[in-house]
């Protein structure tokens, strides 16, 4: 499609200059929506009745874009053919609406490159999702953009976010971000997905505080992926094959603000709407919101552009299409719409719900907040809970869905069958050869989905066992979202994952890891400041407080010897022993400097001790030799030695039997040194004397 | 010349569906510029489209008519406007025709319409000639009328605004902005209170342009109506519509000042346009299209966070005053008592316009 000729001749390039552009991309180049995106792209997704898309479309249309690129991959056909046949390809239209089919690129980064290398962008552009539902007035923000511009040419990109506090139910914890803003500049400096670490910790670089003078933290804010963006971008683009999706851009960008210069700005919107449908979660929460009007004037009853169906809006949110049966006594609580067609049968109850076109809903069945799409038919006696409909899905009589079950196209269940929560179900599924696809309607249904069903159960067959384990928790997301948004336990869950749970796991890890450093020091007769650098480095990349480390380094350096040769006893094991101690002095006296870590010195060789019986006998000689070598002082021993044992099993959470083993261990240790202790206390006496 | 007709016809359904994007949108603000454009708009179609008699003519701004008041069925002055163009072509094409007007005299008497009725037309089929020129001048002239209505309104204002009163007013209404300040402009020293109406707080901008005419002028909010109401010698407000049968479609919160007017016995004047009387009725409340429904946010904060999900809010733009709770409505044609607006609805529209 060429651009509109509405200017000929030398003046088009003058006014080409003008032109607004924005890309859309039509596809999120991730699979959270299978099975259902499987054959409708995500894009497509009627929300609300309207395709999701053309909330996008709208949306920049509403903000003066002029011309906007669709970018398609996924099922590219039927986004094509659904701008073709959408007012967008009217000549009345007010922007041209370029399709942009990109087959084969696997992420954003791929769809930009392929942009840049057709050259499309011209001027500033706007770059969003076509997943996105917003109602932000654009204008202000772009002329801010552009203004800045003007002064200041590295400011390639704004980030637009919608503050959106922690506990609001359009946000959803795949996409919570955390960001550090500079006030005076409003640059961002730091941007993470808290989604992407594995831990409940945060880590900023220490850069963020040192360099700025006022920095701004913000966890409140909701990212819906709409940025103004300089025709730098794609460049970058470009120029960095490693970009692979937006995240990774701004982290690029921010990583080498220094060298590159480019910063990225934010702007926060507080009285608009933004939100994207990322997840079944948010397209539960985007729905919701829609029927609750903060999309105002993208509603359902007539401010659209490319509503043809004309809903109308009663009281408590009802939206209802024309010619719509619906029966004298059944009830429509709140929050409800229906579609062109449809129809709903006596004493039937339905709430916070979106009905599609062409809906055939029986008598006495239950609809509540789910979301059946266009020619669904749900039969007589029928309880319907938080479950998404697709297309063509029947529902035979007394059929009973739990919340989170996902029926995608053309799949029929029952009668009178009950699923489970959470059950993804789906009409053709590859059978187990993986020879062609098996069709539900040629027979071979699971049982479970009743006499009549032509469904199988949803298994992720494109991935591997991550991605399956992935799927099923987004799914299940869904029935969690909604009972917990009517909670208030969506903190407390947040909370009750306290520090120490999630380091727990790193320890072993770590220990085993600095064992072998420790080993290949010795085979490779590494010299100790460079075992201590590395010791270092490992404690941060596991997360390791320095606190633990000590306890660790001790254990490991005891273990050491051992570990390579497990039949070691006796006087040799104490001479290979002493000998490693006298090689990783210097690493010993590195860390153990205070009272605190003497203590846990001790406490290291103890659990060491504990461990066998040769051990055992060794702790002596390794004590005296720490203390010969002033690693440990005469105090901290005998402090150690007069310890009760249940102070020092705070922090372990072993049972009674293991309790009392312990203390079996710590009388056993305490005997075995004994006479050490004796020593020293007479030692101690002596050169009292003497003064 | 098929191609240039082409163009044309295709610039004009652009044109249409450019008006029907900005209605959809909501980027026409106020009924004044809704009006003028809808009828801008018609005089564009009927110069542009082709058709040889009055019928044909009137079955096209019917036709188009419909699909602008479907695009934001609330804007009732899209429909006042479309009817009274129809009206238009009846009389333009019965003169055309006889050499007189359809209905006469407006002023005529019930027992006179009556006898003529039987000489009304209903063959709209035959050639007039000139229909197209005198039609559109006759909107030429309607497009006038539109563009002075406020002008009028406001020169009538110092037969109703004596010295030392105190009036009280609603929301922004630029016809209420225009009458008070043409008060101010003769010297006629008056209080007046602006009731902020939220949660839009229009008020608080005609308070600050008020003011800036040299009106003494206090802000007060919604809740303190009734309290002030005693002090009150007039409320003047504006309104988004006139129905039928005198009522009002106005700001949110009329109502209550309406009504506390009625209980202190305050006069309430209403300024309002002929383009803003509309032949619909109110049957109930949740009647279709009366109301619109904006986003929450303004009532609510979305920020405000978990309570959202378990209220439902609300944000009606309009609210309904019944007729017995106006005492006089200024027109831009004059004062009006409200059980007089049926006779003003027969003379702006053809009862067979009222449904379209």
């Amino acid at each position: 499609m060429a651009p509109k000729g509405k200017s000929g001749g030398a003046n088009s390039d003058l006014k080409q200059e003008d032109i607004l552009q924005a890309v859309v991309f039509a596809d999120s180049f991730v699979s959270t929506f299978a099975p259902v995106s499987d054959d409708i792209p995500r894009a497509l997704f009627p929300v609300a009745n309207s395709a999701l898309l053309d909330y996008a479309l709208e949306f920049l249309c509403s903000g003066g874009v002029q011309e906007i690129f669709v970018v398609c991959c996924h099922l590219a056909g039927q986004v094509r053919e659904h701008l073709k046949n959408s007012r967008w390809n009217d000549k009345s239209s007010p922007c041209n609406v370029v399709p942009v089919v990109t087959e084969g690129c696997l992420s954003m980064g791929d769809a930009l490159r392929d942009i840049d290398a057709k050259s499309l962008i011209r001027s500033d552009f706007v770059l969003i999702y076509g997943d996105v539902v917003s109602n932000i007035k654009l204008q202000p923000i772009i002329d801010e953009h552009k203004n800045r511009r003007e002064k200041d040419k590295s400011a390639i990109m704004t980030m637009v976010f919608r503050e959106v506090p922690p506990g609001h139910a359009t946000r959803c914890p795949q996409d919570d971000i955390v960001l550090a803003v500079d006030n005076e500049t409003q640059n961002v400096i730091h941007y993470q997905r808290i989604a992407d670490s594995d831990t409940k910790h945060l880590q900023f670089p220490v850069e963020v505080i040192m360099e700025h003078k006022d920095v701004q933290i913000r966890y409140d804010l909701l990212d819906a992926n709409i940025s103004i963006c300089s025709p730098q971008v794609p460049q970058l683009f470009t120029d960095n094959f490693d970009y692979e999706t937006r995240d990774s851009f701004v982290k690029g960008i921010l990583i080498n603000e220094e060298i590159m210069g480019n910063t990225i700005k934010m702007c926060v919107v507080k009285d608009a709407y933004a939100a994207r449908v990322s997840s079944l979660q948010m397209y539960d929460a985007v729905s919701q919101d829609i029927l609750n009007r903060w999309t105002y004037p993208f509603v359902p009853d007539g401010c659209h552009r490319h509503n043809k169906d004309n809903f109308s809006y009663g009281r408590h949110n009802i939206y209802l299409s024309k010619n719509v049966t619906l029966a004298r006594d059944c009830m429509l609580v709140e929050n409800v719409m229906l579609g062109r067609e449809s129809a709903v049968g006596s004493k039937t109850t339905i709430s916070h719900s979106v009905i599609g076109k062409n809906c055939k809903i029986g008598n006495n069945v239950v609809i509540k907040g789910s979301y059946l799409w266009n020619d669904v038919t749900v039969e007589d006696n029928c309880v319907i809970e938080t479950s998404l409909l697709c297309n063509n899905v029947t529902v035979y009589s007394g059929v009973k869905l739990s919340p989170g079950c996902v029926l995608s196209s053309k799949v029929c269940v029952g009668p009178s069958i009950e699923l489970k929560s959470g059950t993804v179900v789906v009409h053709s599924q590859e059978d187990d050869f993986g020879e062609g696809t098996m069709d539900a309607t040629d027979g071979g249904c699971d049982a479970m989905f009743g006499s009549k069903g032509k469904a199988f159960l949803y298994k992720d067959t494109s991935g591997d066992d991550s991605d399956v384990e992935e799927v099923t928790r987004q799914v299940w997301g869904i029935t969690i979202e909604t009972e917990s948004s009517s909670d208030e336990d969506s903190e407390c869950s947040e909370g009750s994952e306290s520090p120490p749970d999630s380091l727990q796991p790193d320890v072993p890890v770590y220990y085993t890891e600095m064992l072998d450093t420790v080993q290949r020091s010795k085979d490779e007769n590494i010299s100790c400041e460079n075992l201590i650098l590395e010791i270092n480095s490992l404690k941060h990349a596991y997360n390791i407080s320095i606190k633990e480390l000590t306890g660790l380094v001790v254990k490991v350096l005891l273990d050491q010897p051992f570990s390579e040769n497990p039949s070691l006893s006796g006087a040799q094991a104490l001479k290979v022993l002493t000998d490693s101690l006298k090689r990783h002095l210097m690493v010993l006296k590195n860390y153990i400097k205070n009272e605190e870590s003497q203590r846990q010195c001790l406490e290291a060789i103890e659990d060491f001790a504990s461990a066998s019986s040769a051990h055992l006998q060794l702790v002596t000689k390794v004590i005296h030799f720490l203390y010969e070598a002033d690693v440990l002082l005469e105090q901290t021993i005998l402090k150690w030695y007069r310890q009760v044992p249940s102070n020092r099993n705070r922090g372990n959470n072993s049972d009674d039997e293991d309790l009392e083993d312990r203390d079996n261990k710590h009388a056993e240790v305490r005997k075995q040194v004994a006479p050490l202790i004796k020593w020293l206390e007479e030692a101690d006496e002596e050169s009292s004397e003497e003064d | 010349m098929p191609t240039d007709s082409d163009k044309r016809d295709q610039d004009l359904q652009e044109r249409i569906e450019t008006f029907v994007g900005d209605l959809k949108q909501g980027t026409i603000q106020g009924s004044f510029n809704v009006a003028y454009t809808t009828v801008s708009l018609l005089v564009r179609i009927i110069s542009q489209t082709k058709w040889s008699n009055a019928k044909e003519l009137m079955d096209i701004v019917r036709a188009e008519g419909k699909k602008l008041m479907s695009s934001q069925p609330s804007e009732s002055a899209i429909g006042n406007m479309v009817r009274r163009v129809l009206k238009i072509i009846r009389e333009e094409y019965a003169s055309g025709l006889k050499g007189k007007s359809e209905e006469g005299d407006p002023q005529e008497s019930l027992r006179n319409k009556l006898l003529t009725a039987e000489g009304n037309i209903d063959d709209f089929t035959r050639s007039v000639k000139d229909l197209k020129a005198t039609v559109i001048e006759a909107m030429t002239e309607l497009k006038t009328e539109i563009e002075t209505s406020v002008d009028n309104i406001a020169t009538q204002a110092l037969e109703h605004i004596h010295s030392n009163e105190v009036i009280m007013t609603a929301g922004k209404s630029k016809t209420v902005e225009a009458f008070l300040k043409d008060a101010a402009r003769y010297k006629r020293k008056f209080q007046v209170i602006v009731v902020e109406c939220a949660p839009f707080y229009h008020g608080q901008e005609l308070a600050v342009s008020l003011a800036k005419a040299g009106i003494e002028t206090t802000v007060i909010n919604d809740s303190a109506v009734f309290a002030i109401m005693s002090r009150v010698n007039k409320v003047i407000m504006g309104t988004h519509t006139v129905m039928a049968n005198g009522g009002l479609k106005a700001i949110s919160g009329s109502h209550a000042i309406a009504l506390a007017a009625k209980h202190y016995s305050v006069p309430i004047v209403v300024c309002a346009p002929a383009f803003k009387l509309s032949p619909e009725f109110l049957c109930s409340n949740d009647q279709d299209a009366f109301n619109k429904f904006e986003s929450p946010e303004d009532v609510m904060r979305f920020s405000e966070g978990k309570i959202l999900s378990k209220v439902q809010i609300y944000n009606p733009v309009f609210d309904y005053v019944p007729p017995e709770l106006v005492t006089l409505y200024i027109f831009n044609i004059g004062g009006t008592a409200p059980s007089y607006v049926y006779r003003l609805l027969s003379e702006f529209y053809h009862p067979d316009d009222h449904v379209l």
